[in-house]
């Protein structure tokens, strides 16, 4: 706890000194009597300085959020002695705005009364917040004196990012026997309809499709494609990333990655993730409202660590990638070594679509013809390397933070599709 | 100046002259806002009084006590003009009860002085040893200001 003098207290000090030297100088009772005042404020001053005991609380309605949505917190002052005047501020971290309730606030506070303030905190931004740094400030009836001091009660709040709205995903090529929504290209007992055949003894009777057994004059059975969940790899490229101001390419990338993991939960397939950057971080595929957590939380934690060391794909363990999943990489496609490690994994025949998070946007063209020569050399290079990857037969989509992400998973599938029927 | 307005005669125009002075520095320190500045403003009315008072005549001035109180006012209201304008919190009644401390403020200020002006009128030792004990009391202040005023952790 800080004791600060007001300023006034300061002058008037001097202001007294000067009376009594004034009185000296002068040999008249009358600069004693104007110094008098001053000298009874100081007087005062000496008898308001009573450290204050004030016990600050902060309580949050919860500790998960989605962004956009709004959070209460709850600050309680309990005064253990009388207190002109108290006043509290909430320090808010950047991403958070208070919406409603006053911050700071002042009260005055008797013996042992205490008072709350209700702040409505809206979440503007995803990430991981500590809240609870709560700076105080004390004084007396007559302002004289002020006592700062600093409470750390903290409340962690994490704030999911809001998941976009999908229509499709990319489909995992091979998929795993458990049950799940992925529509497989084998064919089996399911709801989607594939293929009619002859009837086979062992055949059940409800397969049997009735209109074409009447018109073939013998028996036919629907087949069907089973749905079958898959093994989703979302890999997220933090080894760099385009920024501007508040904005970057890292941030949209953890957007898109949330997104496509609560999607692809829903959907009941197991999801993993493989954070590769200066710091490689995994979560091993798996499913259910645990993962969802696990791997939200995996992403808030993401940051860009820089880092020269060269990283391959060797260096993931292997069980985060199970033999048939699908990697969605989730890249700016600036550093090298995370275009190796995507080149690599395709090389290795592992199945790979790739959502570029453009830095485009990130980068001014510039104003003079050397700075915009050397931009559309850069633009083309880019599209080189896209060309490359495409040509390995990695699925890539061009994806602005701004647009819709369903848009850029659609150009995947698109791309698939294509691939496919160029194999056969 | 109002010191000055009550003055007749040639120490009219310098009494008024420190009155500008003392008005503007305080004008001054609130606009600027400088505490300090203030600070030297108050000093130039005071010392304004005490000019007067040196240069008018060796008769006792009844009137200290209320320059006092209104020195003293003039004062409060300035720090208290800076402090409404640093913004901070609102909170209901405040103001009220600040007007009301700083009027008892300026009794109690009122009082002291003519408290001090009646023991004055009253005790009428001179020579060398009041005057050390003046001065030894003004040290003694001046020592004990600072070591309050220090910001303590």
């Amino acid at each position: 706890m800080t004791r600060r003098p007001s300023p006034r207290l300061v002058v008037y000090g001097a202001l007294c000194a000067f009376g009594l030297v004034a009185a000296l100088a002068v040999r008249r009772p009358e600069p004693v009597a104007l110094a008098a005042p001053f000298a009874l404020v100081l007087a005062l001053a000496a008898i308001a300085d009573r450290a204050p005991r004030v016990r600050a609380w902060i309580e949050s309605d919860r500790e998960r959020a989605l962004e956009g949505e709004e959070v209460e917190v709850i600050l309680a002052l309990r005064a253990e002695r009388r207190v002109a005047q108290v006043e509290a501020l909430l320090v808010v971290p950047r991403g958070l705005q208070i919406v409603g309730g006053e911050n700071p606030f002042s009260v005055g506070l008797g013996e042992g009364e205490d008072v709350t303030m209700q702040l409505r905190l809206e979440v503007g931004h995803w990430g991981a917040y500590a809240l609870g740094d709560l700076r105080l400030r004390a004084r007396d009836p007559l302002a004289l004196w002020a006592w700062e001091w600093r409470v750390s009660r903290p409340h962690h709040l994490q704030v999911y990012p809001r998941p976009e709205a999908l229509r499709t995903l990319v489909a995992p090529l091979r998929t795993n026997a458990a049950l799940g929504s992925a529509i497989t290209r084998a064919k089996g007992d399911g709801l989607e309809f594939a293929d009619v055949r002859a009837f086979v003894p062992g055949d059940r009777v409800r397969s049997v499709n009735w209109r074409a057994s009447a018109r073939r004059a013998e028996l036919i059975v629907n087949e069907r494609h089973p749905e079958r969940s898959g093994d989703i790899v979302l890999f997220l490229d933090t080894f760099a990333e385009a920024r501007r101001l508040r904005e970057s390419s890292l941030d949209w990338a953890i957007r898109a990655t949330a997104t496509l993991a609560d999607h692809y939960l829903d959907r009941r397939d197991r999801v993993g993730l493989v954070a590769f950057g200066g710091t490689l971080r995994w979560l091993t595929p798996g499913s259910g409202l645990r993962q969802r957590y696990l791997l939200v939380e995996a992403l808030l934690e993401t940051e860009l660590l820089f880092s020269y060391a060269w990283k391959d794909v060797d260096v993931i363990p292997s069980r985060t990638m199970p033999p048939g999943a699908l990697v969605i990489a989730v890249t700016p496609l600036l550093d090298s070594r995370a275009i190796a490690a995507l080149l690599d994994l395709r090389a290795r025949g592992r199945d790979v679509a790739v959502v570029e998070v453009s830095p485009l946007r990130f980068v001014e063209p510039g104003v003079e013809p050397h700075e915009q020569l050397a931009y559309r050399l850069w633009c083309l290079r880019r599209d080189e390397l896209v060309a490359r990857l495409q040509s390995r037969g990695i699925a890539v989509t061009r994806w602005s933070g701004g647009e819709p992400l369903g848009a850029a998973i659609e150009e995947v599938n698109s791309f698939r599709r294509h691939a496919q029927l160029a194999r056969r | 100046m109002t010191v000055a307005l009550l003055s007749h005669g040639p120490t009219a125009r310098l009494l008024m002259a420190v009155g500008v002075v003392a008005v503007v520095t305080l004008g001054a320190g609130i606009a600027v806002p400088s505490p300090a500045t203030i600070g030297v403003g108050l000093a130039f009315l005071g010392g304004e009084y005490c000019l007067r008072l040196v240069l008018d005549g060796p008769s006792a001035d009844g009137r200290a006590a209320v320059v006092a109180a209104a020195l003293l006012a003039a004062g409060e209201f300035a720090f208290w003009s800076i402090e409404l304008r640093g913004g901070g919190t609102r909170e209901p009644g405040r103001r009220a009860r600040r007007l009301g401390s700083e009027f008892a403020l300026g009794l109690g200020g009122l009082t002291v002085a003519a408290l001090v002006l009646a023991i004055g009128d009253v005790v009428k030792v001179r020579g060398l040893g009041i005057e050390l004990v003046g001065g030894a009391a003004a040290a003694a202040l001046l020592s004990l200001a600072v070591r309050m005023l220090r910001p303590e952790r």
